[in-house]
């Protein structure tokens, strides 16, 4: 055994090293910073780092001047308050389109309030939108909400369960193309594919934890901050995937068993399908 | 910090991309079951979970002191990136152990561009070993031997020491982690300890 072989000196040596200590809290709460700058939504503050009442910060699409950005309240009301919003990495600057970054957060361990800001294509109106979105720190902004809502938004997802089935989440457009982002005819470049598949990974992160820790309602909440900012997105499958398991979480059995029907026809062979049949109680 | 410079959009990606870039090309459709794909660990719970791990682990491969916050943050990001590569029934801290080595190699070799070779989180005196009547500032001497002696080593020799010895992954994980031959890697392991051996003694004699 090779283990064996280590004399015993190295070893007094390497249990030293071993025990080496932690990196100090600093350390650690700037890289924290940075990469949440990196990535999004896809991290939430540290622990001990002090937050406004409900909300912690959400991302501001740092991309282009065009769009607005959306912001979902969560299922038990209140206004989403928006602290530091610093995100530049994640966004993308594809001629005044493209989704500008997302992040997701609110507390969304407590399911309070979660806050997206997606920057959109051209006008498509977004339903509610950040009434600022600098990068203030710790300050919270009340939201707007606009009446017009966007063709993938899914407001029965957030509210009381509906009486029916709600409708398809989209219209699909036929299927001439090949690259999943709607907004420019310009193909995008890898980079730009990248930030754009890491803001919706963060989201869908979001949501997995919330159903592993059985919290259904915040799982939908950044689902449908999917939805809304990335209806094309590389990760539909997965999204979708992840609602009928939230819709299971929250007993919500009629949807979840509608929502996986869909999924079922649209990907019979998912890899998801097997869990998508078992949250839906088929 | 210089992870939130002009661009980092794009410095990030590049740095992590080349820092990791073993798994893409050979995973290009990552297939795992549906339930290690609902049930992995988010990017915030690795974070708070082995943040301080993986510093150490850039640390002892010789990362410098002042670009261990940017090294770090490289590491997460490619974790972040490959988590949906990433296979939930295997344990996590080999993984990342990788991911650290393939970034750690990416900061040393951007060091040595800029000409500076020798670490400095390393102490230039060697440490003077006798024994004290403070036990922490014993072990405190010892940590500082051990960098010395891992900058004695080329960076692959350090790398197997650095996850096998110190830090305790087995060899089957190390070399899943690095994509490596383990036959190559014993052989690597015993050559980097009859070095370090040799470098330690020297040090020792050094400081006497």
């Amino acid at each position: 055994m090779i283990d064996d072989d280590l004399p015993s000196d190295l070893r007094e040596l390497f249990d030293a090293e071993r025990a080496r200590d932690a990196p100090a809290p600093a350390q650690k709460a700037r890289v924290h910073h940075a990469l949440a700058a990196s990535v999004g939504g896809a991290l939430l503050p540290p622990a001990g780092t002090p937050l406004d009442g409900a909300g912690i910060g959400a991302a501001a699409g740092a991309g282009s001047g065009a769009g607005g950005a959306a912001a979902l309240k969560a299922a038990g009301g209140g206004v989403a308050k928006v602290g530091a919003a610093k995100l530049a990495a994640a966004s993308v600057a594809s001629g005044g389109a493209a989704a500008g970054g997302a992040a997701a957060g609110g507390a969304l361990g407590k399911g309070l309030a979660i806050a997206l800001a997606v920057t959109m294509a051209g006008s498509t109106a977004t339903g509610v939108y950040l009434a600022q979105s600098d990068d203030q720190p710790s300050t919270s902004h009340e939201l707007r909400v606009d009446t017009e809502v966007p063709p993938s938004f899914d407001p029965s997802l957030l509210g009381a369960p509906p009486p029916r089935v709600e409708p398809p989440p989209r219209v699909e457009p036929p299927p001439p193309r090949v690259e999943p982002p709607p907004p420019p005819p310009v193909e995008p470049t890898p980079a730009e594919r990248a930030a754009r598949l890491a803001a919706e990974r963060g989201l869908l992160d979001e949501a997995r934890g919330a159903v592993a820790r059985g919290d259904g309602s915040t799982a939908l909440i950044a689902l449908e901050a999917h939805r809304a900012g990335f209806a094309d997105g590389q990760l539909v499958e997965e999204r979708e995937a992840l609602t009928v398991l939230a819709l299971a979480k929250l007993e919500r059995r009629d949807e979840a068993q509608a929502k996986a029907q869909r999924f079922l026809a649209r990907w019979p062979t998912s890899l998801f399908a097997g869990a998508v049949r078992q949250a839906a109680g088929e | 910090m210089g992870s939130s410079d002009t661009d980092p959009a794009g410095h990030r990606q590049s740095a992590g991309v080349q820092a990791a870039p073993a798994p893409a090309a050979r995973a290009p459709a990552p297939v795992v079951t549906p339930a290690a794909a609902l049930t992995r660990p988010t990017l915030p719970e690795i974070y708070e979970a082995h943040f301080g791990t993986v510093w150490n682990t850039l640390k002892r491969l010789g990362v410098w002191e002042r670009d261990l916050e940017d090294a770090a943050h490289d590491v997460f990001l490619v974790v972040h990136r490959r988590l949906c590569d990433y296979d939930a029934s295997r344990p996590i801290k080999p993984w990342l152990a990788g991911i650290a080595a393939r970034v750690a190699s990416e900061f040393r070799r951007r060091a040595q561009h800029r000409r500076e070779v020798v670490s400095d989180t390393v102490d230039e005196r060697a440490p003077d070993l006798a024994p004290s009547a403070d036990a922490a500032l014993d072990d405190k001497r010892r940590r500082a031997l051990v960098l010395r002696g891992l900058e004695r080593l080329d960076f692959e020799r350090r790398t197997v020491l650095v996850l096998h010895d110190i830090e305790g992954h087995s060899m089957p994980e190390i070399a899943a982690a690095l994509e490596e031959n383990i036959n190559t890697l014993y052989a690597r392991l015993r050559a980097a300890r009859q070095q370090f051996a040799a470098a330690v003694v020297a040090l020792k004699g050094g400081a006497s």
